[in-house]
């Protein structure tokens, strides 16, 4: 009875403590930014290593394009070639699908193939790899999660024009909204800085970070609901602002060899 | 023999000024020579998603909630770059446990903000349509998790009454740097 109770517990520890209840894995590179003249072949190679202890996992690797709302919280994915600036199409990847174990290393080779008559700007469209589903359901009402990742790849083709500006600013409850416009022939990607000045001062009272350090397109997709120029990007408002008339100075890198700024009196309803 | 001493002696004579040539003559001591060591590293991170997520419901008529741990670490990003973490429903509802039977629609799963470590959550629902953003990391962030609370609506009374069973629905994490 004691040999049985224990063998019952050694598989119920191994039963809690296995990996089935996660999914763990490590990613290489985040993206991809070539440089390339038409008629150029590029090579690269995307890893993913599962963490040991991990069961066998199916994983399929394709090209797809994206582009994000215009408030940047939503993302939306097509097939290759969908929009007007993907190279999308100059992409193939190589193995599409292979089951990987828990130590190894899944590498997926991307070649990129510039058409000679390619022009010059930038072309974006992305690597994703996604976990298939694994034919083991769960028991009750349960979702079954699965992983997916998607790696930017940018191909510019010289010469590229970087340009951009500042066209709006608004602020609500929540967060400052500035509007910028891609005024170049390619991605950009934009950080920056939000400072809150009382009027008529020149010291910042508060600063706040633009969240999302998102890209912008270049000329705008015929495609309706596609990606739209310009776009908006929001830093919160700092907890401890309060309500009242601010001076608000957007400061935005935007890959550019300068920073863009502007500014404009803005009326906060803070948290306090 | 005296002319292939003579050749040698002149041999050794060049081989030894193009080896002074291509060398650097420093008088001793001397600390101005460097060497510089370049590690090139690539963008990375290592990921942690669940298996799975489960509502134990006792009241279909009630909310119910489940959790699910989500983690980046070891991140590594070019200066200022963030991850964001997205989620979308493979399907428009979940798989009752009798085909035609009642269930719930993919929008019936909602998740809140939450806390998020070196990130910011957003709240938000989960669509078939449209990956809907969870998380973005902060800017040059080591790591980013949390744990996620799912909410599962309430059913209404009027509805044909949902079965009891399985209610299966599959939802992929994306994990994006583009």
């Amino acid at each position: 009875m004691k040999r049985r109770v224990i063998f019952f517990s050694i598989i119920l520890f191994f039963f809690l403590t296995s990996s089935a209840f996660c999914l763990s894995f490590h990613i290489a590179p985040l993206s991809f930014k070539v440089k390339a003249e038409p008629g150029e072949v590029v090579n690269r190679t995307f890893t993913l290593s599962l963490k040991e202890g991990e069961g066998e996992t199916y994983f399929r690797s394709f090209i797809e394009d994206w582009w994000r709302s215009e408030d940047q919280k939503n993302t939306f994915y097509r097939p290759a070639g969908t929009l007007k600036s993907s190279c999308g199409l100059w992409c193939t990847v190589n193995p599409v699908e292979e089951a990987v174990s828990g130590g190894e290393t899944l590498k997926v080779r991307l070649t990129i193939s510039v058409p000679p008559n390619a022009r010059p700007g930038g072309y974006w469209t992305a690597l994703t790899v996604n976990e298939l589903p694994s034919p083991v359901k769960p028991e009750g009402v349960a979702i079954s999660f699965l992983a997916s990742v998607s790696i930017g790849i940018l191909v510019e083709v010289p010469s590229v024009k970087r340009e951009a500006r500042i066209v709006g600013m608004k602020a609500d409850e929540d967060f400052v909204w500035v509007k910028v416009k891609n005024l170049g022939n390619t991605l950009l990607r934009v950080t920056g800085k939000v400072n809150f000045l009382a009027p008529g001062e020149d010291k910042a009272l508060f600063t706040s970070e633009l969240i999302s350090s998102a890209s912008l397109p270049g000329e705008a997709d015929p495609l309706v609901g596609g990606p739209v120029n310009p776009l908006e990007f929001r830093a919160p408002l700092p907890p401890d602002l309060s309500s009242g008339t601010y001076l608000v100075q957007a400061i935005l890198d935007t890959d550019l060899e300068y920073y863009i700024g502007a500014e404009k009196i803005l009326i906060i309803k803070g948290k306090n | 023999m005296k002319k292939l001493t003579m050749f040698l002696l002149v041999a050794i004579l060049v081989l030894g000024a193009s080896v002074i040539a291509g060398a650097v003559v420093v008088t001793l001591p001397d600390e101005s020579q460097t060497t510089t060591f370049t590690a090139t590293v690539a963008e990375q991170a290592d990921v942690t998603v669940p298996a799975t997520v489960t509502f134990t419901v006792n009241d279909v008529t009630t909310t119910t909630a489940g959790t699910g741990a989500v983690s980046a670490t070891s991140i590594v990003l070019a200066d200022t770059k963030t991850l964001k973490i997205y989620l979308q429903g493979d399907a428009a509802s979940f798989t009752p446990p009798a085909a035609g039977g009642t269930t719930w629609d993919v929008g019936d799963v909602s998740w809140a903000a939450g806390a998020w470590t070196n990130g910011t959550g957003a709240s938000g629902t989960l669509s078939n349509v449209a990956y809907n953003e969870v998380a973005t990391s902060a800017a040059n962030a080591p790591s980013t998790s949390s744990t996620i609370t799912f909410t599962l609506a309430a059913k209404a009374t009027a509805d044909p009454a949902v079965k009891a069973g399985d209610h299966a629905l599959t939802a992929t994490w994306k994990f994006e740097s583009l």
